[in-house]
């Protein structure tokens, strides 16, 4: 027998079955966490934040129509919660939005274990705009199609080729 | 492939450890299980109050069928009132004879059993008797 697909599971899940939602709980959640640590998530804020995108998926299947592949359309709702995130952790004013969301030092043992490469890496996407990273993280992250980027970020694929083009440009340049 | 190329590359291939770490540390069974349990309470909020307690269900069901049972009840007897009152409104415009022949029909159509009036003779009866045994009849 086939594992179910993700629209199989949709639709099971809008019938109220919780055992599907869970499953593409399952299947999703290490791919973006994956998706909001490369973006600047603070690891400590990684599981909330999770756990808010899907929700917020969860109540916004009934406008997705397989436009995109579910993966890209869950992991552009998890940079609009990350987005989200960031600006009342402002408004907190315990420090400023680019440094607690984007993390440009985080904790240093974590950027120590990650590696130096991997951390310049870090610090030249979030010198990014927002658009460039979420498309070169979706490309070269996650093997997304540019026609699925698109789709997902309200875009056209040359539009999204352009902002790729770019943010490859400037990581070169930064880590060079 | 040129020098480019191979930045490129190694580029790519950075990026697609990016957060890998981070993302090994997330306990997805805990995660998946906190995500429907939010889903379950955000489903039970947004059914109407009274749905969501069985015992208040129940007490709705009960005060629905008393309700109706009484407005059955109510129409049966606002539908009788009306045969009621034709009938004695009728007796006050019949004369004598007329109403010993009413009562010579209900003689044939009637047990005899029940009817003990019919037994009697009708001609000795004054109007006021006549009427005083329509009623009577009438219940």
């Amino acid at each position: 027998m086939r594992p179910a697909d993700d629209a199989d599971l949709i639709a099971a899940w809008m019938t109220g079955d919780e055992r599907a939602a869970a499953e593409l709980v399952r299947r999703h959640a290490r791919t973006l966490a994956r998706f909001l640590a490369g973006a600047g998530a603070p690891e400590a804020d990684l599981d909330d934040l999770v756990q808010e995108t899907f929700i917020r998926a969860f109540r916004g299947l009934g406008g997705f129509r397989g436009q995109c592949q579910f993966r890209t359309w869950l992991l552009t709702i998890g940079g609009n919660a990350l987005k989200d995130l960031g600006r009342k952790l402002a408004r907190r004013r315990i420090v400023p939005l680019d440094e607690q969301v984007e993390s440009k030092d985080g904790d240093p043992h974590q950027r120590a274990e990650a590696g130096e490469t991997e951390a310049r890496l870090q610090q030249g996407l979030e010198r990014l705009t927002r658009m460039q990273r979420e498309v070169f993280l979706l490309r070269a992250q996650q093997g997304c199609e540019y026609d699925d980027i698109a789709v997902a970020l309200d875009t056209t694929p040359g539009a999204a080729r352009v902002h790729y083009h770019h943010a490859v440009k400037r990581l070169k340049e930064w880590l060079s | 492939m040129t020098h480019d190329d191979e930045r490129d590359v190694e580029l790519e291939r950075l990026a697609g450890r990016l957060g890998a770490r981070a993302a090994e540390r997330l306990d997805v069974e805990r995660t998946a299980a906190a995500v429907v349990a939010r889903l379950r309470a955000e489903r039970s909020a947004r059914r109407p109050w009274w749905v969501r307690h069985g015992w208040l269900r129940a007490a709705a069901l009960v005060v629905l069928m008393v309700g109706a049972g009484l407005v059955v009840r109510g129409r049966r007897s606002v539908d009788r009132a009306p045969a009621n009152h034709y009938v004695r409104e009728d007796l006050q415009d019949l004369s004598a004879d007329q109403l010993r022949e009413v009562l010579g029909d209900l003689d044939h159509t009637l047990d005899d059993a029940t009817i003990q009036p019919a037994d009697e003779d009708l001609n000795d009866l004054t109007t006021e008797q006549l009427h005083a045994l329509l009623q009577s009849l009438e219940g």
